[in-house]
């Protein structure tokens, strides 16, 4: 394991993927290579010595070399979130440490298996890494992405993800909008609940890789409900990502 | 019954892989993979899968079973005070596949 440290980060592109969520490109003096689902902290200082930390996952595969793709929802009243949307522009200083986590990982063993990803809001971040990664080393397993979302302003990554599915006939997205969904929507539209849980494992074979990430309320209740539906506990990793999202 | 400080107290509680930047720095050592046993139920478990606190003025790991205490870490500017007493003594560096 790389030893890892606080470095400052230069903030190369921001691009607005939705009406409340960025991707900040940070260049990397010290760049090591993540695994997919790794997440990086970030560090603000004011002028008086005050801190808060928060993290934040790879958007970005490991593929993209030298920096990496952080995306952030604004929240109301967040105090990291509100910075990074309203105070940052291309060339600022960002500190950083990472890359963090080997548990909420796919690693390339997986690469054969299954892969069931389930994403509330900004969930889908970590799971995005998992997706350009699996494209760039040309994986064929049947991979399925929940994604719960308030409405269509909301699917980050929207186009990105269509795309994906229309040119690889294993991988399917799924969208759920719990909010309001956009004209003529004939899929779902309600929170994930067990009925959706269930279709959505009648497509596997056999016990797929399931990755759930999002809000820590949604989050819970999915695990818990894929593993009320006999999907073993050691095939189910989370992350919550706190009181944000859906 | 559930209050709103209840459902915000839920919605606040992040997990290992929340805590685990801070953790490696002191530690040099990537604990979200670590198999762990509870002191308190004896429940095995993975560290990414703790509950985690960390709003209050230290970091606060619970077992995601019996809800016992399993680890506090306080930062103050001379040091950190990292206690694990909620860790049976077998705490496993057997990394998970
Ligand atoms: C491993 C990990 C990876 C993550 N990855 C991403 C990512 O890729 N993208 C992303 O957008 N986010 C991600 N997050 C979430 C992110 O770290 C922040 O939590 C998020 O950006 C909000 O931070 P903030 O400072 O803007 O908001 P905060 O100031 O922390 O507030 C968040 C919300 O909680 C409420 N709140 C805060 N404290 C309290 C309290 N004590 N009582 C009641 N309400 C309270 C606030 O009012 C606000 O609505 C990740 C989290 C983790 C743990
Ligand atoms: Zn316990």
């Amino acid at each position: 394991m790389e030893k890892i440290q606080w470095q400052i980060a230069r903030v190369k592109a921001i691009v607005q993927e939705t009406p409340h969520v960025k991707t900040f490109t940070l260049h990397l003096p010290q760049w090591i290579p993540h695994l997919p689902g790794q997440h990086y902290d970030l560090r603000l200082t004011a002028e008086d010595g005050y801190q808060a930390e928060r993290s934040y996952s790879i958007a970005s595969p490991p593929e993209k070399t030298g920096e990496i793709d952080l995306t952030v929802e604004l929240i109301e009243d967040g105090e990291v979130s509100s910075y990074l949307h309203e105070g940052i522009e291309p060339g600022d200083p960002l500190e950083v440490r990472g890359p963090i986590g080997g548990y909420f990982v796919w690693k390339d063993n997986m690469a054969n298996e299954p892969l069931l990803l389930i994403a509330g809001g900004s969930g889908v971040v970590p799971l995005m890494a998992m997706l350009r990664h699996r494209a760039k080393i040309g994986a064929a397993n049947p991979t399925t992405l929940l994604f719960s979302v308030r409405t269509a302003d909301d699917a980050i990554y929207r186009d990105e993800l269509e795309q994906l599915a229309k040119q690889d006939s294993q991988f399917e997205l799924i969208l759920t909008f719990t909010r309001k969904a956009p004209p003529g929507w004939t899929g779902y539209q309600r929170r994930v609940d067990q009925a959706m849980l269930t279709d959505v494992l009648k497509r596997f074979a056999s016990h797929p890789n399931g990755f759930v990430c999002g809000p820590t309320l949604l989050v819970e209740q999915v695990a818990n409900t894929l593993s009320d539906l006999g999907l073993p506990s050691t095939k189910i990793r989370t992350e919550r990502f706190g009181p944000t999202g859906t | 019954m559930i209050t709103d400080t209840d459902t915000i107290d839920r919605a606040l509680r992040l997990d290992g892989n929340a805590v685990a930047g801070e953790l490696q720095m002191l530690l040099n050592l990537d604990v979200t993979i670590l198999q762990m046993t509870c002191s308190h139920c004896h429940k095995e478990g993975i560290f990414a899968n703790l509950l985690a606190y960390v709003r209050g003025p230290g970091l606060v790991l619970r077992c995601p079973t019996c809800d016992g205490l399993i680890l506090q870490l306080v930062k103050s500017p001379s040091g950190s005070i990292l206690t694990v007493e909620g860790l049976a003594a077998d705490i496993k560096s057997t990394i998970i596949p």
